[in-house]
């Protein structure tokens, strides 16, 4: 009996001691954690823009052109945006885009807005545009990338479009010329008042 | 079973994790830069080219009627861009006491202007006898002679001008103009208003200034 008991003495002994051992015991798992980045954008308007100014009203000459820069910074690629710069006016009919056929923007009165008729006049470089002007624009932004105007660039219109190029950060300069395009400014047509135009800069994913 | 339930279940929650997540990594951004131009209010007013400033006169042998010619036109080009405009029309005399309002009527179609002697020149009763009264008496109203005026305005509707609106009061003719340009003329009668013209009207040079301004009275 008291072998027994020894017995289960000794038994208990070791389960103790084994116990720590097992709970402690050395176990190993390996989890690969894979971080997809997503490419990202950020657009910004600078503050060095210029975007307001006043006309000579005898000939509709601004006293300094306007311009505005955009800053742009991104890790994606030209495969996963659309970067492009639109121009909108204000019409009778509501929004429309800005851009003129002949390397144009148009400003829209702000109060008496133009039909859509005098805007379609303007774009074409025409003479009966009440209460519309256009300036020439260029745009520019910093290598490696690269800026042109589309006609028609799909969903997006009339716009233009950056290339990023690989580039990640650039600024966009949208600059807009001090002489009227001709036939555009009319002293008997274009009414006193605030003339506007709206560009934006925006990235769209594909 | 329940086993088969999550296995059908977890493709769809993947999914939609997957959609959230793309939404959010690549979103659109964009800038906006609002330009604006201020065009300031304009009007030009001048005196156009072709206006006829002087004429000759000639006499019946009663000296009791006087015939000009040419007859006089004073034109005026008016170039303004601001809608509802007021500019007006006025006229004045020389007198012996400087000068005095020569235009006088009923409306802005039937406009009258008082000529006086700028070598003689008569007291300002000369002249507001015919302005307030048309020429109660010609002894009343020496070395001044009043002829009717027949207004002629051009909008130049290519330009946006319109027909503009138009008040005769307080000896000013009113008008209300859009933008646009306008030719404004007024063609000065050759003969002489009733009871202004006599023996009392001495020879010399008579004279009268129309003024379109915008200044207001």
């Amino acid at each position: 009996m008291k072998k027994q008991n020894s017995l289960n003495l000794i038994i208990l002994m070791l389960s103790t001691l084994l116990m720590p051992i097992r709970a402690y015991g050395y176990s190993e798992a390996e989890q690969s954690v894979l971080t997809d980045v997503q490419p990202a954008v950020a657009i910004e308007k600078s503050t060095s823009s210029k975007e307001s100014g006043s006309v000579n009203p005898e000939t509709g000459v601004l006293q300094e052109g306007l311009s505005s820069i955009f800053n742009l910074q991104t890790n994606g690629s030209d495969e996963d945006y659309d970067f492009i710069v639109t121009s909108k006016i204000m019409t009778e009919g509501g929004e429309v885009s800005g851009y003129g056929n002949n390397g144009s923007i148009l400003f829209g009165h702000t109060f008496s807005m133009p039909t859509s008729a005098a805007i379609e006049d303007a774009k074409s470089g025409g003479n009966n545009n009440k209460n519309v002007i256009a300036y020439p624009v260029t745009a520019a932004i910093t290598n490696p990338m690269t800026v042109e105007f589309q006609n028609n660039y799909g969903i997006h219109g009339d716009c233009y479009v950056v290339k990023v190029n690989g580039g990640t950060e650039g600024t966009l300069t949208h600059t807009v010329g001090q002489n009227p395009i001709s036939g555009t400014y009319n002293i008997g047509q274009d009414e006193a008042g605030e003339y506007k135009a709206v560009v934006t800069f925006s990235a769209v994913s594909k | 079973m329940k086993k088969k339930k999550l296995t059908k279940l977890l493709p769809a929650a993947l999914a939609l994790v997957l959609m959230s997540t793309a939404a959010y990594a690549a979103p659109s951004d964009e800038a906006t830069s609002t330009l604006q131009i201020t065009v300031p209010e304009f009007i030009n007013i001048t005196k156009d080219g072709s206006s006829t400033e002087t004429t000759s006169a000639t006499f019946d042998d009663n000296y009791s009627t006087i015939t000009l010619s040419p007859s006089l036109n004073a034109i005026f080009n008016v170039i303004n861009n601001q809608p509802d405009r007021e500019i007006y029309l006025s006229a004045t005399a020389p007198t012996s006491g400087g000068s005095t309002t020569a235009l006088y009527g009923d409306d802005a179609d039937n406009m009258k202007i008082v000529f006086t002697n700028s070598t003689r020149q008569p007291a300002d009763t000369s002249v507001t006898n015919i302005t307030s009264g048309s020429g109660t008496a010609y002894k009343e109203n020496p070395d001044a002679i009043a002829f009717a005026i027949s207004p002629t305005i051009t909008p130049d509707t290519e330009s946006g001008a319109a027909e503009p609106q138009k008040e005769f009061a307080g000896n000013k003719a009113t008008y209300t103009i859009k933008n646009g340009k306008y030719k404004m003329q007024y063609t000065i009668g050759t003969t002489a208003e009733a009871n202004t013209f006599s023996t009392h009207d001495t020879d010399g040079t008579y004279q009268a200034t129309m003024t379109l301004t915008t200044t207001g009275p």
